[in-house]
């Protein structure tokens, strides 16, 4: 039995909980951000040497990925025409130079041609292409039905994937869908016209985790240094004098 | 390790913009005609350490990627373009204008800007000006002689003489532009604003047509901030930032934790 897995495992300890603290870092830095949604760190105990008899190693544990975190987040009120929020399933489909993209952040703005695009330029796609409001005062209803001065003006449609999961984060609040998943219309999912969705961040929850990863790091921190304490003495021992 | 405390700084100035912007508002709050503004953010690039769907083994793929992300940024800071409430002052010159709409004001270098603020005075000439003396465009001069001025809700200036007081004497029309998306005017200060690319070009008419409001003369348009919202925001960013400074902190024990190993 070598003294190394131990400390290796230790080891590999403080390097889930560093990363951990990024995670919760984003999660924070974005806590005022409409539409984000937090990300959690997946881990696993890994058995190494299992079976040795001795135990040994079980402390062991790996990173295997993200989750994120898709729970509805509060709905605020801001009276502006341009805010349109999710509640439930569904995603705002938008065109990007790089294909079409999703998102739930719903602070619109207009360009002078009339496309609602998000704050970074990507116009807003529904079934039948992309939408543009007409002049004048706008309401959209929660099916999505946009209804101009003149009557009915289009349509905003929501979508979703089977797995959300599978979607790709990408920056300026949008989620990129792999080739080989499939797109469909979001069933229950509606539309607040004035409102936006808050960040499903909890302060609380995210100042307890920042407590726990800060503790548990320390922990392993001293459990190093006991095994470099206990090493010191092995190298020391049958010396004479 | 350090991008955490970077991510967490991200965090910090996020909320340090909302503060800015919360504070404007509230020295507005009794700017006639001022409008509110907002911070929109966006996350910054995710890093993939493990991506969605990379094979484990021929068989097996990974089934959640590990995206690591870098926090957020200011994405825009735009007007809210509610209407303000409409208070009565009993100034014959003050000019509220009801529903969308800007006044045509010229600046001295020709250009024209417009604004809401309808706190209109009269200059040495007699012209209809802003507080800052920029005249209305289309000018409109009122004779030295008027004894009262009177503005139609849909833009008429008439003012009745001294010596003959039954009879208007016509002066013009106060004409409004507006634009379909005003959230995209440049603010230059005093309350005006100036046409950009992203505002599109103004559409100009009489107050009532095409979209436009109509005039309320003796009323002004208070600011659209309310100060109670402002005040439940800067809560709420104060409270973020203090959350993310202890992340920073955590961040920072951690590597001296790191730094006592050796």
């Amino acid at each position: 039995m070598s003294m190394f897995s131990g400390i290796g495992g230790a080891m590999s300890g403080a390097t889930v909980e560093m990363t951990r603290l990024q995670v919760l870092s984003n999660n924070l830095a974005n806590i005022n951000n409409a539409g984000f949604k937090q990300e959690r760190l997946l881990f696993e105990a890994e058995l190494d040497n299992a079976g040795g008899g001795m135990g040994e190693g079980i402390n062991k544990r790996s990173i295997t990925g993200t989750h994120t975190d898709f729970t509805q987040g509060a709905l605020q009120y801001t009276g502006r025409e341009l805010d349109v929020a999710i509640k439930g399933d569904g995603f705002f489909k938008v065109a990007t130079d790089d294909g079409f993209a999703y998102t739930r952040h719903g602070s619109f703005v207009l360009q002078p041609d009339g496309a609602l695009v998000t704050p970074g330029g990507h116009q807003v796609v529904g079934e039948t292409g992309p939408v543009t409001l007409p002049d004048g005062e706008v309401s959209i209803s929660e099916e999505g039905e946009i209804l101009g001065p003149n009557g009915p003006a289009g349509q905003i449609d929501l979508y979703t994937v089977a797995d959300r999961q599978q979607l790709e984060k990408e920056a300026e609040n949008l989620w990129r869908r792999p080739d080989d998943v499939a797109e469909e219309l979001a069933q229950d999912g509606s539309l607040h016209q004035g409102q936006l969705e808050s960040a499903n961040v909890s302060a609380i929850k995210m100042t307890t985790e920042l407590i726990e990863a800060g503790r548990s790091f320390e922990s392993f921190q001293k459990a190093i240094k006991a095994y470099d304490k206990v090493a010191e003495k092995t190298n020391t021992v049958g010396r004479i004098g | 390790m350090t991008t955490a405390l970077s991510t967490a700084a991200t965090g910090m100035e996020a909320q340090q913009t909302i503060v800015d912007v919360i504070a404007n508002n509230l020295a507005n709050v009794n700017t006639t005609g001022f409008k509110k503004s907002r911070v929109d953010f966006q996350d910054l690039l995710y890093q993939d350490a493990r991506n969605v769907g990379s094979a484990v083994t021929a068989e097996n793929d990974v089934p959640t990627g590990t995206q690591i992300g870098h926090g957020v940024r200011t994405a825009a800071v735009y007007k809210i373009n509610t209407i303000g409430d409409i208070n009565r002052t009993g100034n014959e010159l003050d000019i509220a204008i009801e529903g969308d709409g800007f006044f045509q004001v010229r600046m001295p270098d020709g250009e024209t800007a417009y604004t809401r603020a309808g706190a209109l005075k009269k200059d040495g000439e007699g012209r209809l000006v802003t507080s800052d003396g920029y005249p209305l465009e289309p000018e409109i001069v009122i004779p030295e002689n008027a004894t009262e001025v009177v503005v139609g809700k849909d833009g008429t200036v008439q003012a009745f003489l001294e010596g003959a007081a039954n009879e208007a004497t016509d002066l013009g029309t106060i004409e409004l532009a507006r634009f379909s998306n005003p959230a995209g005017l440049k603010s230059i200060g005093n309350n005006l604003h100036l046409e950009t690319p992203s505002s599109g070009g103004a559409i100009v008419n009489i107050p009532g047509e095409a979209g436009l409001g109509t005039l309320a003369q003796e009323f002004l348009e208070d600011s659209n901030v309310s100060t109670m919202q402002e005040m439940v925001n800067m809560i709420s960013a104060q409270r973020a930032y203090e959350i993310n400074s202890k992340a920073v902190k955590t961040a920072d024990e951690m590597l001296q934790m790191t730094n006592q190993l050796a």
